[in-house]
């Protein structure tokens, strides 16, 4: 498939590189180069959608035809609402605990990474913590945590956030952590303190190690709010609508595949979102930490 | 301020001691791992001197100069700078140091880079206009005008360290600890920097202690050549440059000069054996 696609790719980029020098018109090349490749991803997608039904024969309650999926959306439930309306409502839903729980991550996993890289005992005090954040079977405790706390957005939020806390955490340790002997000496000859070697030096060093992390914390606090949703009790969010359409699947199997699909744009739409910030806040960093 | 011209006559060294090395002795780790890697040096610079250390590899010639710089902490003995202990030496700014990489930070541009130490010494009584006078005099000595807003990554070895020199000259320091800070640069440019240096020392009141593994470049730039043992890293020789002032291409072809060069060469051959 990738070896029909690319003849189709590369005359264009070869093209394009012969008038487009300099720095903007490179960056232009790269992201419709990008686009061109997301295009035959998706071409290459729906292809391979449609030549499973066609090759294994599968009756629309095994595998609807894409088109049916996409025609669902637009029908009118049970409620009398349409069907993307309500779906979005509940991707809204998902979205905001997701990210109400990346931020508390955010903020509570670069304090921990910080004290971790910059301050022995503390640091040593709260590894155990970060290290059990890791290998908590979130999955399996989710249901007792809605339980105890539960089925409001705040608990699912909290949970999103315990996913992503560890890389933002980690990533945030490495990255204070890693900074040469030559810079720390050289803002030491300078007479810097402790403060000013932190936002002047480590700091900044550490921001590409931390947005790596920070891509992997934003598709995990979807995940987690999702898991989060799937204990029963709970009445929405994109993980309830995946919960009732598996319920309902011989009689609308279409359902399923709109709330999987809604679900995994909404991760993607929060991966691109770091994306953009770090683009923003990283311009002036080496260019290869950006790609 | 003397000129390059009248510099010939008055390249007066001052009577203060600037940096003062006495019985020092560095060891690095403990027990079995550890390394001696300077036993007794006694070595007094003046102020105003321009003095440089040579010698064999893993010598000591590094760990002597962050000694003086208080990044690290002798072992024995005691260091002296500017009549003070290091440690206040540091504090007070007395002296830039000059890193064998050029350690410039990436994500700051050439401009902010040597804006650096300003930001954090907070200057008083310099106004903003002037520090950016300074820091555009200063990118104009090290030939990098028209590369104000590139980062690091986009120069060149060479063109990074002369970035990095600039760097230490903004603050005015009185003394100058350059560990091998031309090694990376191609002749032509290491040789561009090296009178520039010269001029520099002549013009200001710097005391330099420079580090080099290039004995024509000691003998050309320093009023005394200190070649030091292999490790543990001793004083072998101090031999007393005694060629005239300014150092031009003139005198790099003196008979003096080659004789000069000879003399730390053999002073130089004589340490590796010593420490094998
Ligand atoms: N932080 C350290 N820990 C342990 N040993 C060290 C450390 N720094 C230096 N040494 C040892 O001390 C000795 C002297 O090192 P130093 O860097 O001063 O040598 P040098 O003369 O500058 O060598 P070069 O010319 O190669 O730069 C070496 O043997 C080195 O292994
Ligand atoms: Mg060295």
């Amino acid at each position: 498939m990738s070896a029909s696609a690319s003849p189709e790719v590369s005359p264009q980029i070869a093209a394009s590189d012969r008038f487009l020098t300099d720095e903007r018109a490179e960056r232009l090349r790269s992201a419709s180069a990008r686009i061109i490749l997301i295009l035959i991803l998706v071409a290459i997608f729906l292809g391979g959608w449609e030549f499973l039904k066609w090759a294994t024969d599968a009756p629309r309650t095994t595998l609807p035809h894409f088109h049916e999926v996409v025609n669902y959306l637009f029908s009118t439930n049970s409620q009398g609402d349409k069907v993307w309306l309500d779906t979005g409502r509940n991707l809204r839903l998902t979205f905001i605990e997701a990210l109400t729980g990346l931020a508390v991550a955010i903020i509570a996993g670069f304090a921990a990474g910080t004290l971790m890289a910059l301050s022995r005992w503390t640091g040593r005090g709260i590894m155990p913590f970060v290290i059990g954040a890791q290998t908590v079977p979130i999955v399996a405790i989710a249901p007792a945590l809605v339980i105890w706390l539960g089925t409001g957005w705040e608990t699912k939020a909290l949970i999103a956030g315990f996913l992503a806390f560890f890389p933002i955490a980690v990533s945030t340790a490495r990255g204070i952590g890693d900074v040469s002997q030559d810079s720390l000496d050289l803002m030491a000859s300078y007479g810097a303190s402790r403060t000013e070697v932190f936002f002047k030096l480590r700091l900044p060093s550490a921001l590409p190690y931390i947005f790596t992390g920070l891509e992997v914390a934003a598709a995990f606090s979807v995940i987690g709010a999702i898991v989060a949703e799937l204990p029963v009790g709970s009445q929405d969010g994109i993980g309830v609508v995946i919960l009732t359409s598996q319920q309902y699947f011989s009689l609308q199997p279409e359902s399923l595949f709109a709330a999987i699909g809604g679900a995994c744009l909404l991760g993607g739409a929060m991966v691109a979102m770091v994306r953009l910030i770090q683009i923003a806040v990283l311009r002036g960093h080496r260019a290869q930490e950006l790609s | 301020m003397t000129t390059t011209d009248n510099a010939s006559e008055t390249v007066a060294i001052g009577t203060q001691i600037a940096i003062s090395f006495e019985g020092v002795r560095k060891e690095f780790g403990s027990g079995v791992n550890a390394t001696l890697a300077i036993e007794s040096v006694d070595l007094d610079i003046a102020e105003r001197e321009f003095v440089s250390l040579i010698g064999p590899s893993g010598c000591g010639k590094s760990t002597l100069l962050r000694l003086a710089a208080d990044l690290i902490e002798p072992s024995g003995g005691s260091v002296v700078v500017n009549g003070k202990s290091p440690r206040q030496a540091r504090l007070d700014r007395d002296y830039g140091f000059i890193f064998q990489a050029p350690t410039l930070f990436d994500w700051r541009t050439v401009w902010k880079n040597v804006a650096l130490p300003l930001e954090i010494m907070k200057i008083s009584g310099m106004s903003k206009e002037k520090k950016d006078e300074e820091i555009e005099r200063l990118l104009d000595m090290v030939a990098l005008n028209g590369f104000e807003s590139h980062h690091p990554y986009q120069l060149s070895g060479g063109m990074q360290q002369r970035v990095s020199l600039a760097r230490a000259l903004v603050f005015r320091p009185s003394i100058l600890l350059m560990d091998e800070p031309f090694g990376a640069l191609d002749e032509i440019t290491r040789d561009r920097m090296n009178l520039e240096l010269h001029r520099i020392w002549a013009e200001t009141n710097t005391t330099i202690l420079f580090v080099t593994h290039s004995i024509p470049e000691a003998v050309l730039l320093s009023g005394r050549v200190v070649v030091m043992t292999a490790r543990p890293g001793r004083v072998q020789e101090i031999i007393p440059i005694d060629l005239p002032y300014p150092r031009t291409t003139e005198v790099e072809e003196s008979t003096r000069y080659y004789e000069l060069v000879t003399q730390v060469r053999e002073s130089l051959s004589k340490a590796m054996v010593g420490g094998l």
